[in-house]
């Protein structure tokens, strides 16, 4: 017993001192519950609402329109009312607003004649339109449903006062009024992406490959990161630097063999991409490989960077798959961005992943020029030779 | 050996954090010799190395290689050949690649690198296995690689950091039989180790280092007269062994003490006697004469040279294993 005793302390102390085990074994799941735990309670409607957000252009100005702005509040949806049409189709088009619903002129008196007449004539269906983000389609099926439910809420409500009105003792059928055939009719011209004539609709490979090449090229920093630190232990990279070379011809060597292996990878996930997820290929394809390749040089850098801080491979691989995964999961690359609560949206952005993501989507989803998604490269860029030089700086120091 | 020296260093200091790995070193190498840098392990040796090889940056004090102030360029670089402590090859390589690699660090491309290779292969004795992975390599032959690494640019200085570490007999006579060709064709050595017998064989003179300062430089043979008296060491039988007996052997001429084991032996029986004597092969003939005199047997009779081991013993109070 005393020795299973003494066993068990030694084997408490080697877990205690061994941070990589102390990451994966408490670190890696706490932040995924966290994270899970924040998505799931948002989706599941433990807060009420869903992370459905939506902008209506207010032409009308009735009542009527008021009320259907407040029947999709009540059905959970995000509403910013705006009563200007200024820019919003190029607004959603381009993924400054997730979805636009125009409520247009004559929308509360169409609704009002129609709820008026005792014995409706021939109607013809009320006509919305509904913009959606092209980049942000997953919740798009629910918007449409919530959108359709708030109007047919809206003209049934309506119709059903008018009755009581009339018919006071009617009262009693109203809840019968409420059902689907006693709304008025509607068409909903649901717009997710641009120039439907031109372009053909996004396929499921346009949508999810994207994020997936950027998250494993972003992986491709655990294998730079692992990879120094064995030359450290080595004394291999001790060597290199004894000879006539410099930190930074080092690091660059390193950086050219690893984007070497990151455009094989990608090759081979476009490849994927194109052959079982119907991957589209005639866009700004030279932009989007431009993305990735940036990506490449963000990632290695984020792996210098990160060999800097750890001393073992074990630290490193610890450090590296939980900082991977949780940048992949916030970013949008594994998981939609559109599902996350607004605070957990706005800090995704602090990932590279989830701006060189939005680059992709620009060119991709939403067929914008490379001029458009440059900002969003940039930033990725930018991020990517603020790794190298802090790495760079903390490789030289060590 | 020439006059000229082609490594100088002054009062080089360099400390991690609070403490002190290097304080105030100074020495020089002279072209053509072999230099050891002998202490225990902590002494400063691999940190000393380390600034030579201008992989770490000295706090204080300063290097002279070949005559020109040395700051770590890729010039003064090519100077120096260094074989680290651990071995810095890739096990995923071949000895061969891995060689070829180093070279091109260097800039040996083409036909003079694979000569190259192939003339350090041999010297290593790696040849018939240079095709194979360093990771099949036994410890010893990866020392081997480790060694030839550090040579494919013919360095005028080769900086050796306990390159016997943990190798077989026959490996180490390789490393050795391969630093001493060298030397004889020119090439400078800095070569340190915690074992003394190394030093003591392959180096000409020798610096020993005890918490990053250097405590003794010269030669092995002046600083072993310096500090050391060799030992005659006596088995005799006697019945027993007389005060008059050592008393004799104490006024013999190049007696430096007498002391025996067990002291003041009353009885008859074997008793060693230990005579420290600064010329062991002049006292001989008068020490067998003694014994004659006073009735004692000699059974056994050895001389116990001094080493470096005694001489650190002697300067810092403690072994050099320690």
């Amino acid at each position: 017993m005393t020795t299973i005793l003494a066993v068990f302390r030694k084997d408490m102390r080697l877990f205690q001192r061994d941070r990589s085990a102390l990451i994966f074994v408490f670190g890696l799941p706490m932040v995924f519950a966290l994270l899970f735990g924040m998505i799931y309670r948002q989706t599941s409607g433990m807060s009420g609402k869903l992370p459905l957000r939506i902008t209506v252009l207010d032409r009308d100005s009735s009542p009527v329109s008021q009320q259907m702005i407040a029947n999709l509040h009540k059905m959970g949806v995000s509403v910013h009312v705006i009563y200007r049409a200024k820019g919003l189709e190029k607004k959603v088009m381009t993924g400054k607003l997730h979805a636009a619903l125009v409520l247009p002129a004559g929308f509360g008196s169409r609704i009002q004649n129609w709820a008026e007449s005792t014995v409706p004539p021939k109607i013809s269906p009320l006509s919305l339109t509904l913009w959606i983000d092209p980049a942000h389609t997953t919740l798009e099926s629910v918007l449409q449903e919530v959108v359709n439910g708030s109007l047919q809420r809206t003209s049934a409500m309506l119709k059903a006062q008018k009755l009581m009105a009339q018919f006071p003792a009617a009262a009693q059928i109203t809840g019968r009024l409420f059902a689907g055939p006693s709304a008025l009719p509607a068409v909903l011209h649901v717009i997710d992406h641009p120039n439907p004539s031109k372009y053909p609709k996004p396929t499921e490979g346009d949508k999810r490959m994207p994020g997936l090449i950027i998250y494993f090229v972003f992986f491709m920093a655990s294998g730079v990161a692992v990879t120094l630190i064995e030359e450290r232990q080595t004394g291999t990279l001790r060597r290199m630097l004894s000879a006539p070379v410099s930190p930074f011809q080092v690091l660059a060597g390193k950086m050219l063999a690893r984007c070497a292996m990151g455009c094989m990878q990608i090759s081979l996930l476009l490849a994927t991409g194109i052959f079982l997820m119907h991957l589209t290929m005639n866009v700004n394809l030279a932009g989007i490989l431009l993305v990735y390749a940036v990506c490449i040089f963000t990632a290695t850098g984020l792996g210098l960077l990160i060999a800097t801080f750890g001393k073992t491979q074990e630290q490193i691989q610890g450090m590296t798959t939980l900082a991977l995964l949780v940048m992949g999961l916030l970013s949008g690359c594994l998981f939609p961005r559109e599902l996350l609560p607004p605070m957990m949206l706005q800090l995704s952005y602090i990932t590279p992943h989830a701006w060189a993501l939005a680059a992709v989507d620009d060119m991709l989803l939403r067929r914008l020029s490379f001029a458009s998604a440059l900002p969003s490269l940039m930033i990725v860029l930018m991020m990517g030779c603020a790794l190298y030089a802090v790495a760079l700086k903390r490789f030289q120091v060590e | 050996m020439s006059a000229s020296h082609l490594l100088q260093v002054n009062g080089l200091q360099y400390t991690y954090g609070e403490r002190f790995a290097v304080y105030n070193l100074s020495f020089e190498i002279y072209e053509g010799e072999i230099f050891g840098l002998l202490g225990p392990n902590g002494a400063g040796k691999t940190t000393t190395i380390s600034m030579i090889g201008g992989l770490l940056k000295p706090d204080k004090g300063d290097i002279e290689l070949a005559g020109r102030p040395f700051h770590g360029t890729p010039q003064e670089k090519r100077l120096l050949g260094i074989v680290p402590q651990d071995l810095a090859v890739y096990p995923k390589l071949t000895g061969k690649e891995n060689l070829a690699f180093f070279g091109e660090l260097y800039g040996l491309s083409g036909a003079v690198q694979r000569q190259r290779t192939d003339e350090m292969l041999a010297l290593v004795g790696l040849r018939e296995r240079a095709g194979d992975l360093a990771e099949q390599y036994s410890g010893g032959m990866k020392r081997r690689l480790n060694l030839a690494a550090g040579l494919m640019h013919k360095p005028r200085l080769l900086l050796l950091d306990e390159p016997t570490v943990g190798v077989d007999p026959q490996s180490r006579n390789h490393i050795f039989e391969g630093v001493r060709s060298l030397n004889k064709q020119g090439l400078t050595v800095l070569y340190t180790s915690h074992y003394m017998e190394e030093v003591e064989m392959l180096c000409d003179r020798v610096g020993i280092m005890d918490g990053g300062k250097l405590i003794a430089c010269d030669t092995v043979e002046a600083l072993i007269a310096r500090q050391g008296i060799p030992v005659i060491e006596l088995g005799v039988e006697a019945a027993p062994v007389t005060s008059h007996l050592l008393e004799a052997l104490a006024a013999l001429e190049f007696t430096e003490g007498v002391t025996c084991e067990p002291p003041n032996a009353q009885q008859a029986g074997v008793s060693s006697i230990s005579v420290r004597s600064s010329r062991p092969d002049r006292s001989l003939p008068g020490i067998v004469a003694a014994l004659n005199q006073h009735q004692a047997s000699l059974i056994s009779l050895s001389i116990h040279r001094p080493s470096l081991e005694d001489v650190f013993l002697a300067l810092t109070g403690k072994s050099l294993r320690d």
